[in-house]
């Protein structure tokens, strides 16, 4: 169609009225013209209107041909295929509620799907020219690092960000800020304190992002002075949120903690930080970091070998700089920050693996993200899953199709025969297909916006974080293209076969398209249910892991005595008193304190030199308290556990659990040897005076086997900084902890104003580490069950089709002598060697596609027997139901009937 | 009155009115009447257009971006559609006559060695 054509058409589209408008006035013109000419030549006004009219022809039929010249009947039809759609939807409301509801979920899962994945994979940060800013550090690092490492780092210390900054040619600016964002208590201008997302960045953060503030200003350049006047800017969202964007808040007073500051700006709306799942509500400058967390100073290395390594970079490059230039200059530059560090190394063994530090440059179009590590492979799986189920659906609503159009053929064949054009016959089809879809990506996009809430809110739990996400344009195009490709999917096969030349003949053919699309759906439900099973399975084994501790009637807290201005000691004394006191509380039969504590994602690890063992080696480390094992009931196997009188030893005390016990001393008595931890800036030599079960204290995929030490939290460390400490208390029964009742029993025990942070139960957030788990497992559970519904529902429509087309030779049979019994046994096994081909069809697709599984699955194969097995048992079972029916139906066919019918 | 009308209903060669229509809209912007009064005239009242078959074939034109349909007032003061060339319709015009005055010839040959 030319251009003019197409717009001629779009008007019409969008203003018949005026078009029809247009045409009439068009013809009125020019009857009055030839009506004045009649009159002028001498005719009656009346006679020459007529004889005009006349002239003419039917008005009625010129226009009808002006319609169809200009392509207007194209969407007459358009409007009458429609209708004729709606009337047979309502016909058969059953068929259309599935089909629209079915479609709803396979739709919405996918629009629900692709919107992570879009937001999480694809979306560009929403500054000016995005792709030419640079990454300097990990990505999807989202944490803090303390000590030495090897290889890649995943980010920077505050002295290295400023040496790249001041010494690279490459990049227009550099900025920074800290890879994580801290849950800080902020007071508003009117005292009201609430918890809050804090990132740090450097003063040129966002002018290096090129974005404008929507209030207020940015930080000018001297605020990167530790002494100037402490400023923050805010998040838009947080501003509307928590103060309902109230403009006089840009140079209102807040607090954080002790600290004051004044507000200075707000960022821009739509602006959400550099890293994709942390959503920060207040930036600060870098150098008040000392101040927002007292009693740490991660501005000033360390002495000594050890760093803080807490910011990502962001650059932009010059005009004409390429990544590579970058990040080859980023390196030399690196390079030499790490060779001064490793000139600080005790021994050559760290300043080797220092030697060999690199930092991770890449492009920074996406920025960073603190969702697609931990998060990436599942939502591709899902994606991948929720994609199987959509395929499923539409096959599923072609089998029925395809039925319903074989029941249709006759009207079909008549229609062809008085000469209805093939193409006007497949159009009404699609107009069906199209309605359904539309119906279903409707309601599929509501359910999708529901769905996305609930999965980001999920995830963000999980990974603590404050994370957002809603829809954009892209994903609408992606919804509507999937109504249109389940359109065309599910007329497919109705549609050859309607259109087939012998329609005549083809009504007596067996219906192989059908069948194949029963094993089609029997197939792809396997694939499903396996996975469930899988899952399932997987999910099973984590919940059999031993923890070689009893969860149950244990709560853990955290503290920090840094953050009410408490040094080292002072801090310790302090543990000590407040695990006095705990024990005192009623309801209380145990307490200890702990350095890294239960399931919080905190895992330290040293190296230790081992009598008899030239070469160090890598183990867990914690510090415990003394009581730890006993309050959390690990056995002591041998020996005994930590005192309070250890303090007084000469040679700090040391526990080793089993598997390093084993390891190490195999056949020696471990009791009284002297290992010495290598710390990064520190070496101790210990002796082991106990030797405990194994634990797994960390994650339970990884840590149940690997080796681990403890040692004694008030002796043999001597703490650079004030340690932040985690305690585990046991109680009685069903007794639990309140909150308001365990903060001043705290705060009287130790002098501090101390606030308890992440009060659990351990039992529940052992279960909080599997949400993950639990998540694809109900997810394919519920999708794998839909499947199988379709499967089996397929399967009843298409063979209670065949025994409908089949009656007559049925009834013949019986008519013969066939018995009831093998009547029913012949639809039967008619089912079930279709459900036993998809079986098969699907065991392969399962064994191929189970592989990119394996990452997801604890201590499960991918081709897992048993799995497999269940699945198929459950496929043969929904087949065999689904085939008894239309069997049963076919035994009771009354012969003479059925005879009499033909 | 005349004796011929154009018709392709009846089977006169397909594009000759298409042709007479682009061709009265050479000199000047033309509403439907007078196009169909133009023809009349220029054929010397030997061809009329049959007005039923006229408003599909301008519609059609116009469908195809060889003319260009604009309200406008016309000599009588009522507001009627003027229908111009458009450059596609210009160029179409050009060739369309180029093959009439070959196929004339051609038949008039034919027509000449018959007698």
């Amino acid at each position: 169609m030319k251009p003019g054509g197409i717009w001629l058409n779009l008007r019409a589209l969008l203003r018949p009225r005026r078009a029809e408008r247009d045409l009439q006035e068009e013809v009125n013109f020019h009857l009055a013209m030839e009506t004045r000419k009649l009159q002028a030549a001498g005719q009656p006004a009346l006679g020459a209107e007529r004889r005009a009219a006349a002239a003419f022809g039917g008005a009625d039929r010129v226009l009808e041909e002006c319609r169809d010249a200009r392509g207007l009947r194209w969407l007459r039809d358009a409007g009458r295929d429609l209708r004729l759609a709606l009337r047979r939807a309502g016909r058969q409301p059953g068929f259309a509620l599935l089909a629209v509801a079915t479609l709803a979920l396979g739709i919405g899962a996918n629009t629900a799907l692709f919107t992570l994945v879009e937001a999480v994979m694809l979306r560009p940060l929403p500054v000016p020219h995005p792709q030419q800013l640079v990454l300097l550090g990990d990505p999807q690092f989202n944490g803090l690092l303390s000590g030495t490492g090897s290889d890649a780092m995943p980010a920077l210390s505050y002295s290295q960000f400023q040496m790249i900054q001041s010494q690279s040619r490459s990049l227009a600016g550099l900025a920074a800020f800290s890879s994580t964002t801290f849950d800080t208590p902020v007071s508003g201008p009117h005292g009201e304190a609430a918890n809050a997302q804090t990132q740090m960045v450097s003063a040129n953060y966002f002018q290096l992002l090129e974005v404008q503030p929507a209030r207020g200003r940015f930080f000018a350049a001297d605020e990167a002075t530790p002494a100037a006047a402490p400023e923050a800017v805010l998040d838009y969202d947080y501003w509307q949120r928590r103060f309902g964007g109230d403009p006089a808040l840009v140079g209102a007073t807040l607090r954080l903690r002790q600290f004051s500051f004044t507000v200075i700006g707000i960022a821009p709306r739509g602006f959400r930080g550099t890293t994709l799942g942390l959503e920060p509500d207040l930036y600060f400058p870098l150098p008040l970091q000392p101040r927002i967390f007292t009693g740490r100073n991660w501005l000033v290395d360390p002495p000594g070998v050890r760093r803080v390594l807490w910011l990502t970079a962001i650059g932009r490059l010059r005009p004409g700089a390429t990544v590579a230039q970058a990040k080859s200059e980023t390196a030399a530059i690196y390079g030499r920050s790490v060779q001064a560090q490793a000139a600080l190394a005790p021994d050559a063994r760290t300043r080797a693996e220092l030697l060999t530090q690199t930092l991770p440059v890449a492009t920074a179009a996406r920025g960073a993200s603190a969702v697609s590590g931990p998060f990436g492979k599942p939502l591709w799986i899902l994606f991948a899953l929720v994609g199987m189920v959509l395929l499923m659906v539409t096959v599923n609503l072609s089998g029925m199709l395809l039925s319903q159009a074989a029941a249709r053929e006759r009207e079909f064949a008549m229609r062809l025969a008085l000469g209805a054009r093939r193409g006007r016959l497949l159009r009404q089809l699609a107009a069906e297909s199209l309605l359904l879809a539309a119906g279903g990506g409707l309601a599929g996009w509501w359910l999708a916006l529901a769905a996305t809430r609930w999965l980001v809110a999920m995830v963000a739990r999980q990974y603590g974080l404050a994370w957002t996400i809603t829809p954009d344009a892209t994903v609408l195009g992606f919804t509507l293209l999937l109504c249109l490709l389940t359109a065309v999917g599910m007329s497919l096969a109705p549609a050859l076969r309607l259109t087939r030349r012998d329609l005549a003949a083809g009504a007596r053919r067996r219906p192989t398209a059908g069948r194949g699309l029963v094993v089609a759906q029997v197939a792809l439900s396997l694939v499903l249910v396996s996975g469930a099973a899988l899952f399932a399975r997987s999910l099973g084994q984590l919940r059999r892991v031993p923890l070689g501790f009893q969860p149950e009637n244990l709560y853990s807290f955290s503290l920090n005595p840094a953050y009410a201005g408490a040094d080292v000691p002072r801090a310790l004394q302090a543990y000590r008193d407040i695990t006095t006191a705990l024990r005192r509380l009623p309801g209380v039969t145990a307490a200890a304190a702990s350095d890294s504590g239960l399931f919080n994602n905190q895992h330290s690890s040293d190296t230790v030199t081992v009598p008899g063992y030239p070469t160090p080696v890598d183990a867990n480390m914690d510090f415990v308290g003394p009581g730890y094992f006993a309050a959390l009931d690990i056995p002591i196997i041998q020996g005994r556990e930590f005192t309070s009188a250890d303090t007084a030893r000469g040679l700090p005390p040391m526990v080793i659990d089993q598997t390093l016990a084993r390891r190490y001393f195999p056949g020696r008595d471990p009791l009284g040897q002297v290992v010495t931890v290598h710390f990064s800036d520190d070496a101790v030599a210990c002796e082991v005076v106990g030797v405990a079960a194994p634990v797994t204290q960390y994650n339970l995929r990884q840590d149940h086997t690997d080796p681990q030490f403890y040692l004694d939290l008030y002796h043999g460390r001597r703490y650079s900084e004030v340690p932040a400490a985690h305690f585990e208390v046991r109680t009685a029964g069903s007794g639990t902890l309140r909150l308001a009742e365990l903060n001043a029993a705290i705060r009287q025990a130790s002098g501090l104003s101390l606030t308890v942070s992440a009060l659990d139960s351990v039992s529940a957030r052992i279960n909080d580490t599997l949400a993950p788990d639990v998540l694809l497992l109900q997810l394919s559970g519920f999708f794998a069950l839909l499947a199988l519904g379709l499967a089996a529902l397929g399967l009843y429509a298409m063979l209670g089709w065949a025994v409908a087309r089949r009656r007559g030779e049925i009834g013949l049979r019986m008519a013969l002598g066939a018995r009831a019994s093998q009547v029913t046994g012949m639809v039967l096994r008619e089912g079930l060697w279709l459900v036993a081909a998809g079986i098969l069809l699907g065991v392969g697709a399962s064994l191929w596609l189970g592989r990119a599984l394996a990452s997801l699955l604890f201590e499960v194969q991918p081709s897992d027997p048993l799995s497999l097995a269940a699945a198929a048992a459950v496929l043969l079972a929904a087949g065999g139901l689904a085939a008894l029916l239309p069997a049963r139906r076919a035994s009771r066919t009354d012969p003479a009937r059925t005879l009499r019918l033909d | 009155m005349a004796d011929a009308s154009v018709d392709t209903r009846l089977g006169l060669l397909q594009g000759t009115l298409d042709l007479l229509i682009l061709r009265t809209l050479l000199d000047q912007p033309r509403h439907g009447w007078s196009i169909s009064e133009r023809i009349q005239q220029q054929s010397r009242d030997l061809l009329q257009v049959n007005q039923g078959s006229l408003y599909p074939a301008l519609h059609r034109l116009e469908h195809q971006s060889l003319v260009k349909a604009d309200w406008g007032i016309s000599e009588l003061g009522r507001r009627a559609r003027f229908y111009r060339l458009t450059a596609a319709g210009r160029r179409r015009l050009e060739s369309e006559t180029v093959n009439w005055r070959r196929l004339t010839a051609a038949i008039g040959w034919i027509l000449e060695g018959a007698q």
